[in-house]
């Protein structure tokens, strides 16, 4: 029952028009997925995975494509840029019709290149950083599933400026494109907007494993609240050890605060906020459509963003093979332009493109209480 | 500034537990063992595995955490280092072989990890010790830091003692300075090297414990970036020598804390202290201690 009504309300979406006949699909379509199963971002990875199956298996038993089925392939770029660029290549060269591209920033830029010029849809999730841009406006073979930070960050400031926050100082790790982007460039125009004080922007490396000096700097500053922007594995330590040196002030982060990775922080991550562009709260119908069936087939264990991402991703592939009623790249290329000309009720809400081929979601505010996120209120 | 000196102290423990093990292995048993990271990471995930089950005390579970890592250590020597040194008899093939070797195992070691703790941090249940932080005089320490800074002194200074008084540790100080001529006074160079790498290995797991604990959790891959510290602090204090490794691994946590508790921020604080580094080993090659580099040379 709830696969059905997820699947009509995924079907719903943007899809007008789609006839349903499905005679030029084979019985198998095969959807090549480079993602990382191991290596730093195996985490968020193999979650992006475990979203994309989930989302064929209910492809496949609502015969969402008639009697044709997806059969993903799984490729692991082991979180690197070479490994990526040759697993693409490999991939573009088998001429699919489309696929699903690295999660990992730097990986999706290095590679969108490669699918650019072979003339192979890409649907990107995941790969949140402003460096993808170039490659999602019109007349491109990129489709970012995901929408961007910098387009719900705002949240974030709102909360901290209704909470009487005036001075804020930021951590973030170096080598993370994501993280430095949210820190140098999307951090600083929002504290304008809210009128409060940057007092410092700390990078460390991402060989930092232990914050205490970072922690005591930090609390000697005595701002009124602290950004952080690392690794998800870095989380942990990074608050554990901020708590540690004394400092009670409100702590705030990004994309990489999701995907549970403040369990091992335990009760010091109490009260941190992130913005995220999914969280098992939210009340979107066809949020809870997926939350629902995911805790299902879940033993009741609540999705994770990255798992809604991955669903989003695929599913909106599949209404792109539907309306093509073809594996030819070309035209599969031309159903997924003309489903980006409407909006798309997925996992993550409702995403709208502003004639790009981006995603834009409003986000939600999170906050974390007791092990699990909450609605971070007010 | 005292209580980044306090930090630098902790760190510094945290620095010469992991790195005294590697040390022993390449300056004794002349194995460059790779996978003394994963070795660390095993540690922490048998305590894991083992804490989910059983609500063991952290003095019951360190000792199975050294375990881990050391029974790993000898594993690895039974089938894989003892019969390549067996085979190859160039010196310089058989340390890459060796390399490449517990590269491999490294890689395995970690992906069952990977498996296990489902591929994201895993904390080590609180009820094998809960952390409480200390407040007096401004300062601030966790009691799991305390457990850290004892165990390493025990440790540092039981290990220089054995060494220089018990027979076997002169044995071990005999194969370290040639391991070819040592079988001719009835020592049994293959065993004490199979020795020192159990006795490393165990160090590395009850790091891997005691760091899972200290930094609330632990992933797959959260040996990679010790290993780098680990290198620099083994060649700074000279390969083999405790001593050198214990003062080479306080001087690296003293610099890196106080580049990062007050360097003006941008600046990249492990560059600074690498430039550091091989400033050190311009000046002094042979690092601190470097006696047993300079009769391997």
């Amino acid at each position: 029952m709830v696969l059905a009504i997820l699947a009509a309300v995924a079907a719903s979406a943007a899809t007008a028009g789609t006839k349903t006949a499905q005679a030029g699909l084979p019985s198998t379509i095969h959807i090549p997925v480079v993602m990382s199963q191991s290596g730093a971002a195996a985490l968020p990875g193999t979650q992006l995975i475990n979203g994309m199956q989930f989302a064929a298996s209910q492809i496949n038993s609502t015969k969402f494509l008639g009697k044709s089925k997806i059969v993903l392939d799984l490729n692991d770029d082991q979180s690197d840029t070479n490994v990526a660029f040759r697993d693409v290549t490999s991939v573009v060269d088998s001429k699919p019709p489309a696929f699903m591209g690295p999660g990992v920033s730097a990986l999706a830029l290095t590679t969108a290149g490669i699918a650019e010029q072979a003339h192979i849809p890409y649907i990107a999730t995941e790969a949140v950083s402003s460096g993808l841009r170039p490659y999602v406006q019109r007349g491109h073979y990129i489709y970012r599933l995901t929408p961007p930070e910098f387009n719900y960050q705002d949240i974030t400031f709102k909360y901290l400026a209704a909470h009487n926050i005036k001075s804020i100082s930021i951590l973030y790790v170096q080598e993370g494109a994501a993280q430095t982007e949210w820190a140098t460039k999307t951090v600083p125009p929002l504290a304008k907007k809210y009128k409060i004080k940057i007092l410092d922007t700390i990078p460390f490396p991402q060989t930092q494993t232990d914050f205490n000096a970072l922690a005591t700097r930090l609390a000697q500053e005595k701002p009124d609240a602290i950004g952080i922007a690392s690794f998800s594995s870095q989380n942990p330590a990074i608050i554990t050890q901020i708590r540690q040196s004394g400092y009670k002030g409100q702590l705030f982060g990004e994309g990489s605060f999701g995907g549970n990775s403040l369990v091992g922080a335990g009760s010091a991550a109490n009260g941190a906020i992130w913005a995220s562009d999914y969280a098992p709260f939210m009340t979107y119908p066809s949020s809870v459509a997926f939350t629902n069936a995911w805790r299902k087939a879940h033993s009741g264990a609540d999705p994770l963003n990255f798992n809604a991402e991955g669903f989003d991703g695929l599913w909106f592939l599949a209404h792109a093979l539907k309306r093509a009623n073809s594996v030819d790249p070309a035209k599969v290329d031309k159903a997924l332009e003309a489903l980006v000309q409407n909006y798309y009720n997925g996992a993550i809400g409702k995403i709208t493109f502003k004639r790009t081929h981006d995603a834009f979601s409003p986000g939600v505010l999170n906050m974390w209480q007791d092990g699990k996120p909450v609605r971070a209120a007010g | 500034m005292i209580q980044q000196f306090l930090n630098a102290i902790v760190l510094g423990s945290v620095y010469t537990l992991f790195s005294l093990g590697l040390s022993l292995a390449w300056g004794v048993a002349n194995i460059l063992n790779l996978a003394h990271g994963a070795l660390f990471v095993a540690g922490a995930l048998v305590s894991y595995e083992v804490a989910r089950d059983a609500a063991l005390p952290l003095a019951v579970m360190l000792p199975i955490a050294a375990l881990a890592g050391g029974l790993g250590a000898v594993v690895l020597d039974v089938l894989a280092f003892t019969p390549i040194t067996k085979r190859i008899k160039n010196e310089a093939k058989r340390e890459r072989a060796i390399m490449l070797a517990s590269l491999g195992a490294a890689a395995i070691i970690v992906n069952i990890a990977n498996v296990r703790t489902h591929y994201t941090v895993q904390r080590i249940s609180e009820k094998v010790y809960g952390i409480k932080t200390y407040f007096f005089w401004g300062l601030h320490i966790t009691n799991i830091a305390i457990v850290i800074l004892v165990l390493t002194l025990v440790v540092a200074a039981g290990l220089v003692g054995w060494l220089r008084r018990s027979t076997h540790g002169r044995a071990v100080r005999a194969v370290a300075f040639n391991r070819e001529l040592a079988p001719l006074f009835g020592i049994n160079a293959t065993r004490l090297s199979r020795l020192m790498l159990f006795v490393g290995g165990c160090m590395a797991g009850a790091a891997g414990l005691l760091l899972a604990t200290e930094l609330s959790g632990f992933d797959p891959y959260f040996g990679n970036p010790f290993m780098l510290k680990a290198f620099a602090v083994v060649i700074i204090g000279g390969i083999g020598s405790v001593g050198g490794t214990v003062i080479a691994a306080y001087a690296l946590a003293l610099v890196e804390t106080y580049i990062v508790g007050y360097l003006p921020s941008g600046i990249p604080f492990d560059a600074v202290a690498f430039a550091l580094i091989i400033l050190v080993l311009v000046i002094r090659p042979q690092g601190i201690a470097g006696v047993v580099q300079a009769e391997r040379a």
